[in-house]
This record gives structure tokens, sequence and C-alpha cells, in this order.
């Protein structure tokens, strides 16, 4: 399966698109990295805690999406795009969405 | 054999499990091969177990300087003590705190018995819930794939 951000893919013609394929997550982490990450807040710097917590959300949007164009039949999903939210504290959601397409 | 390792040459349902996971399935093969992760735990264990090698090679970046630093430091023995020593007391202090609110509560005799009562429902009840999701949790992190993600 081909993702790609553009709105073709290079070296290939696109036979028929076959609408939007979408995939959302959301997922948090426990209660203690939590606890860590909001002392981080005092001290400043990265919290791995939850770049761990967003990269874990978006890789499974990402596969949800990929999963619904494979429903589809597609060979290619073009135009991906992400967008991120908060559903509520100390939780991450990310949909993934684009345009499932047929290459020739 | 452990449902998740693999054996020296692949057995046709690891070859399955590979296939799945890397989206090489025919339309009317994955849908069989989704019925069996329905079905068989083990079958499940093997795709969950290649979806995660897929997801972690997929996401693997270069080491960064301050995740030497970070590995290093969880290794000191200053830094496990600390760590340990402090989730331990923090943990026992909160649990010790509320109950001795709990406790208080319970033993207050200006308040009638219907408060009470409520109140160790409410305690109960979210101890409940508590448990309930917990276990939840317990038993689909197995087929979490994405728990090794870093970023």
């Amino acid at each position: 399966m081909i993702v790609t951000t553009c709105d073709t893919v290079p070296g290939r013609e696109l036979q028929s698109t076959l609408g939007l394929c979408r995939g959302s997550a959301i997922r948090a982490r426990h209660l203690g990295k939590d606890i860590l990450a909001s002392l981080k807040n005092i001290v400043g710097g990265e919290m791995h805690e939850y770049s761990k917590l967003l990269a874990e959300t978006r890789e499974q949007a990402l596969d949800r999406m990929i999963e619904d164009a494979r429903s589809k039949g597609a060979d290619a999903v073009v135009a991906v795009r992400y967008a991120s939210t908060s559903i509520t504290q100390g939780a991450a959601e990310f949909l993934a969405y684009g345009t499932a397409v047929k290459l020739t | 054999m452990n449902a998740t390792q693999p054996s020296p040459e692949p057995t046709e349902d690891e070859l399955l499990a590979m296939a799945y996971a890397d989206g090489e399935l025919a339309p009317e093969a994955r849908r069989e091969a989704a019925k069996r992760i329905s079905t068989e735990d083990a079958f499940a264990l093997r795709v969950a177990h290649y979806q995660r090698l897929d997801v972690t090679t997929r996401t693997a970046t270069s080491s960064e300087p301050q995740d030497t630093a970070r590995a290093k430091l969880a290794e000191e023995p200053l830094q496990r003590a600390t760590l340990g020593f402090g989730w331990v007391s923090a943990t026992l202090g909160f649990i010790a705190f509320y109950a001795w609110i709990f406790y208080e509560i319970l033993q207050n005799e200006e308040m009638s018995g219907a408060p009470k009562i409520f109140l160790l429902c409410a305690a109960g009840g979210l101890f409940l819930l508590f448990l309930s999701v917990l276990r939840g949790r317990l038993r689909e992190l197995p087929y979490d794939p994405y728990t090794d993600i870093e970023r």
C-alpha cells in the first residue's frame, strides 16, 4: 500500500478514486507516566512520556486508515493528512485521513 | 512452543500471520485470516507479534544524545533507588491517607447511617470499576502492537 501526502503517485496514473479513507485512535498513558510528565513541567525538557503517547496514537490511526483503504480495494492512499486534538486530559487523539485510489 | 516465538523454519501459520500483518493477503484470504484471529488466541498472538515487529521497524529512529544519557541514568543505582523508593512511598502514603479519611468518616458519630452507606457504595463501586478497566487493559496488552513505539 502506497501512502503519500502528494495528490498523485509520481510515476503512476490514478485509475479511479474510491473515496475518503480514515482512521482515528485515542490513547492514554497510565497515571504514573502522567505524574512524571507533570513533574517535568517544573524542570523543563522534553516530555518523552507524551512524545511516546503521541507516536503510538499516530501510528495506530495510520494503520487504521490503511486498513480502511485496503477494505475498499485501494492500491494507494493519496493526500494523507493528520489531525490531532485532546479529548480528555492526559490522552491524545489522532485522525489520519486521505483519498483511497486505484492505480493503473 | 510459545506462540509469539517464531520457529527456525516458519510454519504455514507463521507465514500467514506475517502476510496478514504486512497486508499482503488477497481480500478473501484476509477475511479468512481475520475470522481465525477472532477465534484462535494463538494465531491472534502471532499476528500481534508480527504487527509489533512491523510497527517497531517502521518507527525506528536513530538514537539522540539525550536518549543515551537517559538510558545511562536509568541504570544508575541511585536513580533506581530514588525512583523505586519514591513510587513505593508515594503510593503507600496516598493509600494510607485515603483509608484514614474513609475510616474517619465512618467513625464520625455526627453523621447518620445513610450517608455512610452511600459513601461505602460509591467507594466500592469505583473500586470495582477500576478493577474491571484494569482487567480489560491487562487482557488486551499482549495484542497491542503499539506499546514499543518511542517517538
